[in-house]
């Protein structure tokens, strides 16, 4: 028996906004006092009336372009009318027939993932179940939503993680949002069934919906958990996929398992009909360009960019993850775009600039990247210590130090003349009989000389010349 | 046109996606109300409509939008935004338990 | 009576001291305490003392150069509109005791024109109904007849001015909540374009069809309130950017330019007899002092109250769902049947299997009717056409059979999908001297056109100076 997961996912982007997506209410919610962004529209409450925010709808625009997708000129709001405490209206507005965006694609190590839509809608507000009461928060109803739902083309949990990392990146990349899951500003829901091959017959489980999933690993947790259980379910009753039959189960992280929710009311009758208090929105061509011109070098174009400059698969995934630390790693590299200069960079971005930020838990600040100090310190970096590269660049970085002003001040040069090596190396030769001895039984134990070459030179010497010279003074 | 026949059945699951609750008694009163309604508008499918697009709204207005900015002239207080609600603690409103969504 | 007055005649009489707005205000609430409980036009009546304290800070706002022809002048609000410090109920106990937290747009433009709010008025709940029957509020008599409906839904509004309880209301008009009750009481009533006045803050029976607009003694009068609450709203999204022209000074009009259109099915059977002769006698009245009259035909006409009635509830259902006592007012369970009637319609129509053959079609056959209008009004320059099909009936007679009470709404429910406006005018009375009515439709935005044609009608005949005997 062969069993293949089929697994869509529906991804929610909370939208940085400073305002709501059809008030002026502030849209930030985190950690503010309960029901203290609210207004007559977002309260729902009678007689108020939505109006569109502009930007919410040319960054919905912007992600769906950064996603491939078409762009539809022509659009309009839906009401989905269902009930629910944190649901002021009863109903979201949000668009159903014309989307702003559709088809578009991501591709994961080669699988093109393709992307069915990514449409606006608005947030409801927060719901706490507490001893048998709701409490309910309308600061967060009413922001803005991006929904970007993918067609059932990714087939492992892994995948699913890579593809949700992907999306994180490319909305973060845009500036549109945080796209935290922890903190709700980016929400997934899996959607999954298996393909069962037996012989020569084909069945398909009934479609899951997961919900309630927090973090990119619950996410592959869960799905993992899901597969098998379907799997192991489908053994057992060998009930197969209908229109009728699709669940949701809500995600326990504790209990690390998938438990039924409801019925999907897949029969849930929405009644969707066209927002009469919204009139219908229309993006000419040309503002679509507009806003495509405004669309950063994305994640995957800056790692083709690495990898033509000659850095490595992992070294390009590292440096373009982040947008700000991208541009930081090409500022430093502006000034000369040979690959070895690239590569030279790249290792101290991945290196000690990342460690450094790490520690101190800031984002990079791009106007303390210098390229001419980088430069420097690769025309000079065989007479400098791989230690003294990281600490001058650090030096370079907090405090604009020129690296090789500091490196003379500080003795940081490293001994490249051969002459002057050559005597210490006499030296220590002559002053470590049974170290040479036991070199000529052993040439791997070259480092002790190396060692005490260094020792005498007080560290200055080139540790690789000074190796090398050891090594042509102890074949004679 | 749907010739449905507006049964009680039909009415309990309309006022049900309404949430209604209608007293069993009356379910049948509403049922008999509506039906001669939703027949006499029956005379609407008569009506050639063929590729003639619905009207939703009348203003001719299109992308009414507005800017992201924040106005705090609407904004509630906690307590304007609480005023209304028959039951609110700490700042929440409080309503009797739901399901989780 | 000083309520007797236009609000122009008012407006100089306050700033040539012939009286005072304390004097208006007096007369408005002695009105109310002599007729208010014959007739029940008030759900909220605001404290005398209140009124009257914003009465004697009217002085200083009358010097004003410009000001506004509204200060000082009482009116009253159909209980629609959100007010702060003042109940809003929609007629309904589902609003419990909301107190509404902001204030309407045009309540808003009403207080910095320094008008004085004196009563949120009694209508159908919602807006739903013909006769201000379906009110928990208890009914709302006709002042010409107080064993007959006022009509509705804003039969509150208009009794009130017809009552002289106050000089001017403001309603809504969703499919004739306006002009019903103004033809039934002898008053005058404008329902507006679609999108002419902001609709922000006032509580949704069908979005689409909404509209804002006046009910005063007059054509005149309603000018002078047009003007003040016309005009696009930041707030309102289907509020149209056409400028607002200065209505109260275009009020004349040469009736030789006038071309007037007789739609010959509204005036088929089951209009009472009496009622098209006087609607009829408008255009004869307009043709002596020059207009053209023109017969044309619109024959989608009954088709109509389908477009109405399946849009209408389609849309109410959806905007009554969130009364659902979290956040505001009581639980649902306290709907009105005629409104438990219409939400179920309207969700049935919109429902799974049934949208397109209800809720889809209708919005079709809605475009139709558009091109009708259109096509209509491309021949003359207004319809004439009647408001109702009878006279006001006794309490209980539209209320017993759902169907006919919709039916009833045959002249006043196409313009609403449409979007044109209609004025409604006092044309002269039954035999039994009730008030009879007629409307006067022109296209979009041509308020000013139908308010200048009422004018001149108004100045050649005196159907609307007549007040009930109470």
């Amino acid at each position: 028996m062969k069993a293949t997961p089929i697994i869509g996912i529906e991804v929610h982007i909370e939208l940085k906004t400073l305002s709501k997506m059809f008030c002026g209410c502030d849209a930030s919610h985190f950690h503010a006092e309960p029901n203290t962004h609210t207004c007559p529209v977002c309260l729902g409450l009678p007689g108020a009336l939505p109006v569109p925010n502009k930007k919410a709808c040319e960054w919905c625009i912007k992600l769906g372009l950064a996603l491939g997708c078409s762009i539809n000129n022509d659009t309009f709001f839906e009401r989905k009318n269902y009930f629910y405490p944190d649901l002021a209206k009863s109903y979201q507005i949000t668009q159903l027939q014309k989307p702003f965006a559709v088809n578009g694609h991501l591709s994961i190590d080669g699988h093109d993932i393709r992307i069915n839509r990514a449409h606006q809608e608005e947030d409801t507000g927060k719901s706490i179940h507490l001893n048998g009461e709701t409490l309910l928060d309308f600061n967060r109803s009413g922001v803005p939503l991006v929904e970007i739902v993918s067609e059932p083309d990714i087939n492992s949990p892994e995948e699913a993680k890579k593809y949700l990392i992907k999306i994180q990146q490319i909305v973060r990349y845009l500036g549109i949002s945080d796209a935290d899951i922890e903190k709700g500003s980016m929400r997934c829901e899996p959607t999954i069934n298996i393909k069962i091959e037996d012989g020569d017959q084909t069945f398909y489980t009934p479609l899951v919906e997961i919900k309630n999933v927090a973090s990119l690993t619950g996410v592959m947790t869960a799905i993992q958990f899901e597969i098998d259980r379907q799997i192991s379910q489908f053994e057992d009753d060998k009930v197969v996929k209908s229109s009728a039959n699709k669940t949701t189960r809500g995600w326990d992280a504790d209990k690390q398992q998938t438990f039924l929710q409801r019925e999907k009311e897949g029969s849930a009758d929405y009644r969707y009909f066209p927002e009469p208090d919204i009139p219908p929105i229309e993006f000419t061509s040309e503002e679509v360009d507009a806003i495509k011109s405004t669309l950063p070098e994305l994640p995957d174009q800056k790692i083709a960019k690495y990898l033509g400059l000659g850095l490595s698969t992992y070294d390009a995934g590292l440096l373009s993850d982040d947008a700000s630390l991208a541009a930081a790693f090409e500022k430093s590299i502006s000034l000369d775009s040979s690959a070895d200069f690239a590569k030279f960079s790249a290792n101290l971005f991945n290196g000690s600039i990342r460690t450094l930020l790490n520690e101190s838990q800031e984002p990079v600040d791009l106007s303390k990247i210098n390229p001419e100090h980088f430069q420097k310190l690769f025309t000079r970096k065989s007479d400098l210590s791989s230690t003294a590269i990281k600490q001058l660049i650090v030096e370079s970085y907090q405090n604009g130090t020129d690296p090789l002003e500091f490196a003379t001040k500080n003795n940081l040069f490293q001994v490249s003349d051969t002459g002057a090596i050559e005597s210490l190396a006499k030296q220590v030769l002559a002053d470590n009989p049974k170290a040479v001895e036991d070199y000529k039984k052993n040439p791997m134990s070259i480092g002790f000389l190396v060692g005490q070459l260094m020792r005498v030179s007080k560290g200055s010497a080139n540790p690789v010349l000074a190796k090398e010279i050891l090594e042509k003074l102890l074949a004679n | 046109m749907s010739t449905t026949t507006i049964t009680d059945d039909v009415i309990s699951k309309v006022a049900k996606l309404s949430r209604i609750d209608i007293p069993a008694e009356k379910v049948n009163q509403f049922a008999s109300q509506i039906e001669p309604i939703l027949k006499h508008f029956e005379s609407l499918s008569k009506v050639n409509t063929d590729g003639v697009v619905p009207t939703y709204q009348t203003t001719g207005l299109h992308t009414v939008l507005r800017e992201d900015v924040i106005d705090t002239t609407r904004m509630f207080s906690q307590s304007q935004a609480l005023s209304n609600s028959p039951k609110s603690s700490n700042g929440y409103f409080v309503t009797s338990a739901t399901i989780k969504k | 009576m000083l309520t007797d007055k236009s609000i122009t005649q008012l407006a100089t009489g306050l700033r040539s001291g012939e009286f005072t707005s304390i004097d208006l205000v007096n007369e408005c609430y002695d009105n109310i305490e002599k007729y208010n409980s014959q007739i029940n036009s008030f759900v909220t009546i605001v404290p005398r003392e209140v009124a009257l304290k914003q009465a004697q800070e009217v002085g200083s706002k009358l010097k004003v150069e410009g000001s506004s022809l509204l200060v000082g002048i009482p009116y009253v609000l159909k209980d629609c509109f959100n007010t702060t410090g003042i109940k809003t109920t929609a007629a309904s106990k589902v609003l419990g005791n909301y107190v509404a937290p902001y204030n309407a747009t045009i309540y808003q433009k009403l207080i910095e024109a320094g008008a004085i709010l004196i009563g949120k008025m009694n209508m159908d709940a919602w807006g739903h109904g013909g006769s201000t029957e379906n009110t928990d509020f208890g009914v709302t008599k006709n002042p010409w007849d107080t064993t007959r409906v006022a009509g509705g839904s804003g039969g509150g509004p208009a009794s009130a001015v017809a009552a002289r309880m106050a000089v001017f209301a403001v309603g809504e008009d969703t499919g004739g909540s306006i002009r019903n009750p103004a033809g039934w009481t002898n008053t005058t009533g404008l329902k507006v374009t679609y999108g002419r006045v902001s609709r922000y803050g006032a509580i949704a029976y069908a979005s689409s069809f909404d509209t804002v607009g006046p009910v005063a003694k007059s054509a005149e009068d309603c000018a002078v309130i047009l003007e003040t609450i016309a005009g696009v709203d930041k707030y309102d999204a289907t509020s149209s950017p056409t400028p607002v022209p200065k209505y109260s000074k275009l009020l004349d009009k040469n009736l030789s330019e006038i071309t007037i259109g007789i739609p010959k099915e509204f005036y088929g059977e089951g209009l009472d007899p009496e009622i098209k002769s006087s609607v009829l006698s408008v255009s004869t009245e307009l043709e002596k002092a020059g207009a053209k009259i023109k017969e044309i035909s619109m024959p989608l006409f009954d088709l109509c109250l389908p477009v109405y009635y399946l849009i209408a509830p389609s849309e109410t259902s959806s905007n009554l769902a969130r009364y659902d006592s979290v956040r505001y007012g009581l639980n649902r369970q306290n709907f009105t049947d005629e409104t438990i009637r219409r939400i179920l319609i309207g969700t049935y129509a919109l429902s799974a299997g049934y949208y397109d053959a209800y809720y889809k079609k209708a919005q079709q056959v809605r475009t139709l009717f558009i091109e009708e209008y259109n096509k209509a009004l491309s021949q003359c320059d207004i319809l004439l056409q009647p408001i109702m099909p009878n006279n006001p009936p006794k309490f209980g007679e539209l209320l017993s059979d759902p169907l006919q009470n919709l039916l009833a709404d045959i002249y006043t429910v196409s313009q609403n999908p449409v979007g044109v406006p209609s004025l409604a005018l006092p044309c002269g009375f039954s035999s039994s001297g009730l008030p009879i009515g007629a409307q006067i439709v022109g296209k979009m935005f041509s308020e000013e056109l139908l308010l200048s044609i009422g004018n001149e009608f108004q100045k050649i005949t005196n159907y609307h100076t007549q007040k009930p005997n109470l």
